[in-house]
């Protein structure tokens, strides 16, 4: 045909199917209902409003000076980001197998669109959830908002890396799956989030100090908070190199067993 | 230019060994021209199809081109259930990187060629399966390829739609090509210029399409109900080792398993 000899640049593919993918994962996962939009972002804070409420009625009000739903939420919001990035970039070669009929369309696309669709939840989540709190009169101090951000986006990368490892792995052992689900439960109670690490008896802390989590989480905490006291051990250091270990073996991994991914 | 070069596919059985369709196969298909692709059930031409699409990745070797190649026509890759027919169309337009008017272009042309009325805006999952092809031709046959993948002619619906979609089809290999995979010869001779014969991992090409379909029946008919009819009757069945291709599609417009 005559028409148009377009071709496009790698980058202008990629970029048009990480957009698509991106708008497809959005409609597809709450489009279905009436208020699809509306309950997308709802679902996160009912989970998190629920979980605060439920805890700080266990604890009571206030923490060092801290509200306890703020601290929970700072908790909360990084730690549910980074578990559905890992959990939905493992399931996106599965997800989207019909999706790669279109020679476009790379797993690695898939990665990428749900990154980016569940970071921008937490994020959009977060800010409505700090807004709220601070408009029924709790303390939002939101010290260092770079520093918030910027920790926010390591454990961004750090999901999508292990998302990509944990994607690659499950297709060789497809069993793993339950198992990387289940491990997310007692992780949720050591990463800091519900109570402060400080409160861990001290000969147990250096087992929990291999959680990049914990590090990370206490990090955003002392960046929000200003006057939150962090363990001399929290290491900003020893998250981006997680990150960044986590984010080679993963690109790695998934580069080296691309074709083996898609093959059926 | 579609060149396969190097081209080594196995699958693994399910006892563990590796059973290999094509080792190191080198080939090119000519230039502009419609392609049959025949052979027997399992020599391969529907995994031939894939890795041209794409959809299949090769262990070993590439497929190099420089042709826009469509993804199998009439498949259901696009669609989600839980989605609309216009969100399915709109996804790939925009994988495409079409622009907003090029895309609103494709949705009414597909809309017009489904002609599946308001379910056009319900999700895919309350579709019959016929609208569900009907969505999938129109998708398909929206976007200008140089080369058309179909594995069967899988004409679908009513008569009306069935003549609307020949008439289509044969319309857009006027101006690009196809790629077709089929038991059904007359299809074959009737839109192919060449055929490309897949048998035990090799694919010869044929420039004669006449002569590439006895080839075809020579090899089709080797195995086991031949080869007794042979060694019963020599004689006076040679003329007809010329019968039936197995699973040689009724008429023409049917053979509809796209997935074969």
């Amino acid at each position: 045909m005559t028409t148009k000899a377009t071709t496009r640049t790698p980058w202008q593919i990629q970029k048009s199917v990480v957009f698509a993918l991106f708008l497809r994962e959005l409609k597809t996962r709450f489009g279905a209902y009436k208020f699809g939009y509306v309950w997308l972002l709802l679902e996160p804070m009912a989970h998190i409003l629920v979980m605060t409420l439920i805890f700080s009625f266990i604890r009571g009000r206030a923490l060092f000076g801290i509200d306890f739903p703020v601290f929970i939420v700072t908790g909360i919001v990084p730690f549910l980001m980074f578990k559905n990035i890992a959990l939905r970039v493992m399931d996106g070669v599965d997800a989207n197998r019909a999706l790669f009929a279109y020679r476009q369309i790379k797993p690695m696309d898939t990665f990428i669109a749900r990154t980016l669709l569940d970071a921008f939840l937490a994020f959009a989540v977060a800010a409505l959830i700090l807004i709220g709190m601070a408009w029924v009169g709790l303390d939002v101090p939101f010290r260092d908002p770079f520093a918030v951000i910027s920790l926010m986006m390591i454990l961004v990368l750090m999901g999508l890396g292990l998302g990509m490892i944990l994607c690659v792995l499950t297709h060789y052992l497809p069993e793993a799956k339950t198992l990387v689900r289940l491990i997310f439960l007692p992780l949720y109670l050591l990463s800091g989030i519900i109570f402060p690490i400080t409160m861990i008896p001290h000969e147990y802390l250096h087992l929990l100090l291999w959680n990049p989590l914990l590090h990370a989480i206490e990090l955003i905490r002392e960046a929000f908070f200003g006057h939150y006291r962090v363990l001399q051990e929290i290491s900003l250091l020893f998250t981006v190199m997680t990150m960044l270990v986590m984010l080679f073996l993963g690109l790695a991994w998934y580069r080296n067993k691309r074709r083996e991914l898609l093959a059926t | 230019m579609i060149e396969l070069q190097n081209l080594t596919k196995s699958y693994r059985l399910s006892n563990g060994e590796r059973r290999y369709i094509f080792r190191d196969l080198n080939f090119s298909f000519p230039e502009g021209a419609n392609i049959g692709l025949i052979g027997r059930n399992g020599a391969g031409k529907s995994t031939l199809l894939r890795l041209i699409g794409g959809i299949d990745t090769p262990d070993r070797g590439d497929i190099v081109t420089d042709k826009r190649i469509s993804w199998p026509v009439g498949l259901s890759g696009g669609l989600q259930g839980s989605l609309t027919g216009r969100d399915g169309v709109k996804f790939v337009c925009r994988v495409y990187g079409m622009t907003r008017d090029e895309m609103l272009e494709k949705v009414r042309f597909v809309q017009d060629f489904a002609e599946i009325g308001e379910y056009f805006d319900q999700p895919v999952k309350s579709y019959s399966a016929g609208m569900r092809a009907r969505l999938n031709f129109g998708l398909s046959w929206a976007f200008d390829f140089d080369y058309y993948l179909m594995d069967e002619v899988g004409a679908v619906g009513d008569a009306r739609f069935k003549q609307k979609s020949r008439q289509l089809m044969e319309e857009r290999i006027g101006q690009s090509n196809v790629i077709l995979v089929s038991h059904g010869m007359p299809e074959i001779a009737r839109l192919c210029n060449v055929v490309v014969l897949v048998n035990d991992g090799q694919a010869i090409l044929y420039e004669d399409v006449d002569e590439g379909i006895r080839a075809y029946q020579e090899t089709a008919g080797a195995p086991q109900p031949q080869r007794a009819q042979t060694v019963a009757g020599k004689g006076p069945m040679q003329s007809s080792g010329f019968v039936a291709p197995p699973a040689k599609a009724p008429s023409l417009q049917t053979g509809q398993d796209p997935r074969n």
